[in-house]
């Protein structure tokens, strides 16, 4: 019983897992993007704006050529990125956009077909039941995380690569520039940590377990006293 | 030699195309005012002062001064003296060694330098770093540092243009290709058939007693004729609100008050029972609707009045009155549907519209959240108007889809049901009762078993093809959550335990 107790008790908990990256996590991370490359882009502004006057009092050098000078002639590319990083922003965000959705209608529409073949109706999932459901949904959930997280990076990428286009070399990133990815990179630390916290919590609840399930063991999980 | 400043230019002309694929002009003057009433300039103000929301300010570049001091102005502000010192070294470097140059070489500054652009260089550097003079504030920017700022905010400003305008043509696309907006009609083809026959009806008397007339009096004057036109519709019983004098197809004196609800007047019959249901209280958009459905009804009444005229001259034969009587009705029918249709339609692009300006204000920087809304959009369109739209049908409820709003914000109304209904959803999943939870139980298990369980209806997968994906993908995420929660609840019961 107490076996029995603590499975469907996993079961529930890996469910409730999987919900929360599906309902919650994954549908946040258009704008956790947008977040982070927003701050990226205001600290590039504030980079350039402190060190405008240096940028500036550069073209006083001799050495280099028309407009610009040697010692100045990388700040274009910062200055690029200012200018230009909000309108790419929306041009890969609106690009996310639709490559999001092709992606995901396509994980739908395959994914939902599989597990109609697999289940073959009701009777099919009461016999298949909770595996095959763990299964897919796990399968669902990874497949989701690499489309929504691939497609949704766009928003920081799609500016630099296009700047990439028209500079000689990269504007430079800061520690905001990876700042979704240090949060994804988190959450799945946490829920790694989260499931280790579990069976801990689970063993202190159910206590040591035993060599051999004789007399007086474990029984419901708790010591027989 | 000028690559880079043709980069910049090419940089200008991204931005270009963008707005002009946008779908409108982008103007200097547009941008101005976006700057001054803007989400993301206002992130940009808090860091280097509301002077920023004034891009061309009336003072030029100098307009810093009053609230310029934040913290970051106030350090970039001596930044600025080592800017300006630098450049007095190099300004002093290139004077001595260009004048050793100049003497040895016999070229001014000699063979190595290009005389015009370092000239060039240094005088724009001179411009640009001196420190502009401060009229109230601590920090003393370069006109340069403004410049950086001056382009952040201009960069921004087009950003919220092209966002919200992106916004506003997506949601009026998506409107344009729903299906959901296809408006049931209470009005059947019978009530259609009644009104052109009253038409045809009044139509044949009239043309009766006007036949009679000019066979009585074959010259009459335009005077006797009018007099014999009034004399008809009077013993005809014409509806006086349709016929007397200019036909005003608003029918504002019918749209008067509506109050006490609907008060009918004379020529409200004309539209049979179709507007029993609009009280100008209970939908704020009953007016445009009424005044829509009453000039089809009057066209088509008109119609099936001309129908009667002909047949009561011998123009027409009685089996063709009824045939184009019941093609008139038809026409009539699908008429009226159409009619509400666009009318609603229109409304709901001001929506659209609606909602992208409001995402504009915000800024290109809530982009990401606006997705949120944008990818429910669709959903809550689907789930609500398919149901709610529905003119003059059995148990509608139209208040309940438009009460409380100033404007024709449907969507907002829309987005704020499926908000409504995930708070509502969230709610549940934490308890609300047995009956409730054996609900959600049997709900997020049904979300959860695919097509495989579609013979019980519960599979969100197949939940249409115009719902986004992502949304798709977190609804079933929802009702895992939901199944775990309830699973956990009711495996922690001491019966469970057992």
């Amino acid at each position: 019983m107490a076996v029995k107790g603590d499975t469907i008790k996993s079961v529930l908990v890996i469910l409730l897992i999987l919900g929360v990256f599906l309902g919650d996590i994954i549908p946040s991370l258009p704008w956790v993007y947008f977040l982070f490359g927003t701050i990226a882009w205001l600290v590039h502004v504030t980079e350039m704006f402190v060190s405008a006057p240096l940028w500036i009092a550069a073209h006083a050098a001799p050495e280099g050529s028309n407009h610009t000078s040697n010692l100045a002639a990388k700040g274009y590319n910062n200055m690029l990125y200012v200018m230009l990083y909000p309108v790419l922003a929306i041009g890969g965000f609106i690009a996310a956009m639709s490559i999001n959705w092709v992606g995901m209608y396509m994980l739908n529409q395959m994914i939902g077909e599989q597990f109609s073949n697999q289940m073959g109706g009701l009777l099919g999932f009461l016999a298949h039941g909770i595996p095959t459901l763990l299964g897919f949904t796990l399968l669902y959930l990874g497949c989701a995380w690499v489309i929504v997280n691939t497609s949704f990076n766009l928003i920081t990428a799609f500016p630099r690569t296009i700047l990439n286009w028209l500079s000689t070399s990269d504007p430079g990133h800061n520690a905001f520039d990876s700042g979704g990815h240090q949060v994804i990179g988190a959450v799945g630390t946490v829920q790694h940590r989260l499931g280790h916290a579990y069976n801990g919590i689970k063993a202190l609840v159910s206590g040591p377990e035993k060599p051999s399930a004789g007399e007086g063991e474990v029984k419901g999980g708790k010591p027989k006293i | 030699m000028i690559k880079k400043l043709t980069y910049l230019a090419l940089g200008m002309m991204a931005s270009s195309l963008a707005m002009a694929a946008s779908g409108d002009e982008l103007s200097w003057n547009e941008i101005e005012q976006q700057a001054q009433n803007s989400g993301s300039v206002t992130l940009l103000a808090k860091l280097y002062g509301s002077w920023v929301f004034d891009l061309f300010g009336s003072g030029g570049a100098g307009a810093a001064a009053p609230d310029v001091a934040t913290p970051v102005t106030v350090f970039a502000a001596l930044v600025g003296v080592a800017g300006w010192t630098l450049f007095m070294i190099l300004a002093g470097y290139v004077g001595l060694v260009g004048l050793i140059r100049t003497a040895q070489q016999g070229e001014f500054l000699g063979r190595e330098w290009d005389s015009t652009w370092v000239l060039a260089r240094l005088l724009g550097a001179l411009i640009l770093s001196a420190p502009l003079g401060s009229t109230g504030g601590s920090a003393n920017l370069a006109s340069g540092q403004t410049l950086v700022i001056r382009a952040a905010v201009v960069s921004s400003a087009a950003a919220d243009i092209i966002w919200g305008k992106t916004l506003t043509a997506i949601g009026q696309e998506r409107i344009r290709t729903d299906k959901t907006m296809q408006v049931d009609i209470g009005f059947t083809i019978q009530q259609a058939h009644v009104l052109v026959s009253k038409g045809e009806t009044l139509g044949e008397c009239w043309g009766t007693h006007m036949r009679q007339e000019k066979q009585t009096n074959p010259s009459m004057t335009s005077e006797q004729e009018r007099a014999a036109d009034a004399r008809a519709k009077q013993d005809c019983q014409m509806d006086r609100a349709l016929w007397a004098g200019e036909r005003d197809r608003t029918r504002g004196d019918v749209l008067d008050d509506f109050s006490n609800g609907v008060r009918r007047r004379e020529g409200d019959m004309v539209i049979g029972s179709i507007d029993t249901w609009y009280k100008g209280e209970e939908i704020h958009r009953a007016r445009t609707i009424q005044s829509t459905t009453r000039a089809i009804a009057e066209t088509y009444y008109t119609r099936g009045w001309a129908i009667g005229n002909d047949f009561a001259n011998d123009r027409l034969s009685p089996e063709e009155v009824d045939a184009r009587l019941a093609s008139l009705a038809q026409e009539l029918h699908s008429a009226m549907k159409t009619g509400v249709e666009t009318i609603l339609q229109s409304s709901y692009r001001n929506s659209a519209a609606l909602y992208g300006s409001e995402a504009r204000k915000y800024g290109w920087v809530s982009a990401g959240n606006y997705y949120r809304i944008l990818a429910t959009q669709q959903t809550a369109i689907n789930s609500a108007l398919g149901e709610a739209v529905a003119v003059g049908g059995p148990g509608i409820n139209p208040e309940s889809l438009t009460s409380g709003l100033a404007n024709d914000d449907l969507i907002y109304h829309n987005v704020q049901r499926s908000i409504t209904r995930g708070e509502m959803l969230m709610e549940r999943s934490g308890m609300q009762g047995a009956a409730d939870s054996v609900d959600s139980f049997f709900g997020a298990a049904g979300s959860l078993a695919g097509d495989g369980l579609s013979s019980i209806g519960m599979n969100p997968l197949s939940a249409g093809e115009d719902t986004d994906p992502l949304v798709v993908a977190a609804n079933i995420g929802h009702s895992l959550s939901t199944l775990a929660q309830w699973g956990g609840i009711a495996s922690s019961m001491p019966f469970a335990a057992k």
